[in-house]
């Protein structure tokens, strides 16, 4: 399958504003009011039972006196106070409303939905037919049927979110005939008011993609006023036959579709049963996952630091050309899995600066592409782990229950996932107990010790037998960037070292093979390396595995090796820094550790294809500015590489001469870098 | 949204929009995002919100002293900001002054007592403090006021029942259990669940549990080494004899480049020793 609409995203700039525009609108303005909040209505409140008549079209309720809205008694807020009968230990049960309002043309009514404030109780009922109840008990309704219960505190002032039906509203009059009834004679209050809307159904974020597993995927999307959920999917644009739909009323629209067939696409809509907001295109689609382990093309794209959308026009453009670029490089190949490194949303993560970093500066490719989010320092001036709350929570669905593979964590905060042969893990680097056993280095998951995001990464990895193992969070633990890992604390409060010291071991320990980070903005990507977890004054050629740059050959260099296809301790890992996906901030860029450093705008691509990876850096221009490999296994042995031979036991002898060449030639670079 | 994280995102964005775009974009500058909140302060000096957004940037970058002067600045100038305490006591804590951060907590929590974040500082402020029945009192309404569960408040609370005395280790275990009650088989938890149930001579219950979180792993080497450990503390030798023997037979079954690993290594140095050191034992 191929993307159809890569092109989409030179037309996304454009309509950033218009969205911010629309999102600053309080939602009830984005729809039209056919009754307002505040309007007014008839009432009765002589304590007479009205039967079923009084909620007909038809009823003559002329005799019944008007009121502006909120009507009711005893908290002091009404606009219009009504009567209970003057005996305060015997209040009437039942008060009754009716607004009259007219519908020109109900076919233009793409939706309905009512906010309806009530205490205690309500029962609506639109052209005489009921179409809500609330607070009430089933069965049918007199005059002295009691609400459920009594509603107090803040809930006195909720307007719950209704969605009805278009389809009940007839051409020319029609009536809204509301009852409220008290939880008992002697309850202090009621409070009624409502509010009408139509064409709910605007669609101000996504749709997107999270949590793909083989057999499964949760599509989100936000729209400005609650409205049920609708998913319609199937494998055409024009067969979307089977539908999920999730009734209660929310803006935040979550739905989980099962029973899905691995490796397949899908194409869907998103709505209500009565709209489709979006979707049922050529542009709407997933693919779910591979089952575990299956050896076939997997696609990675890995963003970091690119919220800067949400700060400057210059930044859209940035992070939009970079988006590009990569779009352009994948010419219409699907991305398998979305990657992003943290500092989603700058300055400080805030919802709004979420929509304009994330959810409008990548629709076109967040509507077809499963995301994998890691949070940033910059995530948490509005979110918090500890709590998770924020927007950075509640934009995004991780798997806690291990259900996308891996070990359950219980939070969002870190998980794990499997797609194909590949095994990923996402830490929080800033906002989670980054606890580690005593000696952490040497005492690797010795068990039950250290904290629970360290106890589980020991369990995690353990627990998995795939190809390749790829680890994401924010804080790189090697880089001489925008920021220091050699300056520490004072430099991001000692998380990059944590990082180094504590979990590098354990990730090492089960053979990691690429780490991705962002924090400084620039790329920087280390050589094959194995046992550093020191300042960069202390790497030596006895943590290089390969001093190369991993360059494919021709046109230079070697891939990488790593003897074993699967998880195997030790046999080296590849660190990068890919925090330039919407900003430059230079450095000294010479982390000993580091094959390459680059100081432009930029994504990587990582490509894994059984037992090869290659990734490619591409800046804004679309240029591949780095491009390495890693195989691994005993069929990917090059001819006769200096590499090859000194990993592989049957060749230790032959080449013991050539091998000490080798490290002297690696001892020269690393210090030639280190000069530099 | 949360009391904690609405202040947060008012005091920030307060200061976000003071920031000229020259300066915004520079958001990766803590001088630059200083020096613009700095700025501000001069501007409106009588205005407590940037004096509060710089001390949480002052906080991020290790500069103590610097944010707690601020919040004493956003104090004066506001007396009734309740977010200055909650403040406060991070400030304490991340410096290592628990002690101190207890007061402005336990004044901010008499007005919003159920506020999760405002707890949980407290909690690890307790805590760090060996106030251990009082900092799980207060992990518990961290953990009932918060609107979602996660493993680090149940873990921490039940390490400190445990520091309590022995006498709260069946309360730590209700706790732990009640965690994965609601979480699932966080491992944090379990391990440590089974840690006390071994404590209190219930062996057959930890091999429960440690069968339990096996059986989620492709591997079984680490976790038999560990039935060893724990039917051998029991003095049930036989059995840890048949488990270690086990391990030695799981690394067996394992490829070469597995079985040749330091920590497959170590396992099968010390499953070979705790059977010679069984067999040498006297019954």
């Amino acid at each position: 399958m191929r993307r159809t609409t890569a092109s989409s995203t030179s037309a996304h700039a454009a309509t950033i504003a218009a969205s911010l525009a629309l999102l600053a609108l309080a939602a009830p303005a984005a729809a039209v009011g056919l009754i307002p909040r505040g309007a007014t209505w008839r009432y009765l409140d002589n304590g007479t039972d009205q039967g079923a008549a009084w909620k007909e079209v038809v009823f003559v309720d002329s005799g019944w006196p008007t009121g502006r809205a909120q009507l009711g008694y005893g908290d002091g807020d009404e606009d219009t106070p009504v009567g209970f009968g003057g005996n305060a230990s015997n209040k009437f049960i039942t008060t009754y409303f009716r607004h009259t309002f007219n519908v020109a043309d109900p076919g233009t009514l793409m939706g309905l939905a009512l906010r309806l404030l009530r205490d205690d109780g309500a029962v609506v009922y639109l052209n005489g037919a009921e179409v809500h109840r609330s607070n009430m008990p089933a069965g049918p309704i007199d005059s002295l049927t009691t609400a459920s219960s009594a509603i107090g505190g803040a809930d006195e002032d909720a307007f719950l979110d209704v969605v009805l039906d278009p389809g009940d509203v007839v051409t020319g009059d029609n009536v809204l005939a509301v009852e409220i009834h008290q939880s008992g004679p002697t309850s202090s209050d009621i409070s009624f008011d409502l509010e009408l809307l139509t064409a709910p159904a605007v669609l101000v974020r996504g749709p997107y993609l999270q949590v793909g597993t083989p057999d499964s995927v949760v599509v989100r999307w936000r729209s400005d006023l609650a409205t049920e959920s609708r998913v319609s999917f199937g494998p055409a644009p024009g067969d979307l036959s089977t539908t999920v739909t999730e009734p209660g009323p929310t803006t935040e629209h979550e739905v989980e579709i099962t029973g899905l067939a691995a490796s397949t696409p899908y194409y869907y809509s998103v709505g209500t049963s009565s709209v489709t907001l979006a979707g049922g295109d050529l542009d709407h689609f997933f693919v779910t996952s591979p089952p575990p382990g299956t050896r076939q093309p997997i696609r990675i794209w890995a963003i970091g630091d690119s919220g800067q959308c949400a700060v400057s026009q210059a930044g859209c453009n940035d992070a939009t050309a970079v988006a590009d670029a990569y779009l352009d490089f994948a010419g219409g190949d699907i991305t398998d899995v979305w990657l992003m490194l943290g500092d989603n949303a700058y300055n400080i993560g805030t919802d709004n600066q979420y929509t304009a970093a994330v959810f409008d500066t990548y629709p076109h490719i967040l509507r077809n592409t499963l995301l994998w989010p890691s949070p940033g320092n910059h995530e948490f001036g509005a979110s918090d782990s500890p709590t998770q709350s924020g927007p950075y929570y509640e934009s995004f669905t991780m798997p806690t229950a291990g259900q996308a593979g891996g070990w359950p964590s219980g939070t969002e905060a870190y998980y794990s996932f499997d797609v194909g042969n590949i095994h990923f893990v996402a830490l929080d680097s800033h906002d989670t107990d980054r606890t580690a056993p005593a000696n952490p280095t040497t005492n690797i998951c010795p068990g039950g010790q250290g904290g629970a995001m360290y106890q589980w990464l020991c369990a995690d990895l353990a627990a998995t037998n795939q190809d390749w193992v790829i680890a994401f969070w924010h804080h790189p633990p090697y880089t001489r960037g925008s920021h220091n890992s050699d300056n520490e604390p004072a430099d991001s409060g000692g998380r990059m070292q944590n990082l180094r010291e504590r979990f590098l071991p354990v990730l090492e320990q089960f053979g990691v093979d690429l780490t991705l980070t962002g924090h400084s903005h620039s790329y920087e990507r280390s050589m094959l390396i194995d046992g550093h977890y020191g300042l960069s004054n202390t790497f030596g050629p006895e943590h290089i595995v390969d001093g190369g740059d991993g360059t494919p050959a021709p046109g230079g260099g070697d891939p990488y090796w790593k003897p074993t296809l699967g998880m195997a301790p030790h046999e080296g890992s590849v660190y990068s820094v890919v925090g330039s996906s919407s900003k430059i901030s230079g450095g000294f860029l010479n982390h000993p550790v580091m094959a390459v450093s680059i100081n432009e705008l930029g994504s990587l691509v990582v490509d894994v294809d059984s037992d090869r990876l290659d990734a490619y850096w591409i800046n804004d221009t679309g240029t591949v500015r780095d491009h390495y490999r890693i195989t691994k296994g005993q069929a990917a042995v090059p001819s006769l590489s200096p590499r090859a031979l000194a990993t592989t036991a049957a060749a230790l002898l032959l080449c013991g001469l050539l091998a000490l060449r080798t490290r002297a030639l690696r001892i020269s670079r690393v210090a030639l870098r280190s000069e530099s | 949204m949360l009391f904690a994280t609405r202040l947060v995102v008012l005091l920030l964005t307060l200061a976000g929009i003071a920031l000229p775009a020259s300066q915004a974009r520079a958001h990766g500058s803590f001088h630059d995002r200083v020096g613009a909140v700095s700025a501000r302060i001069e501007r409106e000096p009588a205005n407590a919100d940037p004096y509060l957004a710089r001390s949480v940037l002052y906080r991020e970058h290790g500069d103590y002293a610097l944010a707690l002067a601020d919040l004493e600045a956003a104090a004066r100038l506001d007396p009734g900001r309740r977010e200055v305490d909650l403040l406060r006591g991070r400030i304490h804590l991340v410096r290592g002054r628990p002690e101190e951060a207890v007061p402005p907590l336990e004044r901010l929590l008499e007005q919003s007592p159920d506020d999760p974040a405002a707890n949980l500082v407290l909690a690890r402020a307790l805590a760090a403090t060996g106030r251990h029945l009082e900092a799980s009192e207060r992990y518990s309404r961290a953990i009932d006021y918060a609107p979602v569960a996660l493993p680090e408040p149940y873990l921490e609370r039940a390490r400190e029942l445990l520091a309590a005395g022995d006498e709260q280790r069946d309360e730590a275990l209700r706790g732990l259990d009640a965690g994965m009650q609601r979480l699932g088989p966080v491992v944090a938890l379990a391990m440590l669940a089974i840690e006390i149930e071994v404590q209190r001579g219930r062996v057959d219950a930890a091999l429960a549990r440690l069968d339990g979180l096996a059986a989620r792993s492709p591997r079984q080497e680490t976790w038999l080494a560990r039935r060893g450990e724990m039917l051998e503390r029991a003095g049930r030798r036989e059995e840890a004899r048949a488990a270690y023997a086990r391990v030695l037979d799981e690394l067996d079954t394992l490829p070469a480049h597995r079985r040749q690993s330091p920590a497959m290594r170590q396992l099968e140095s010390q499953a070979r020793q705790r059977l010679d050191r069984l067999a040498r034992a006297p019954e």
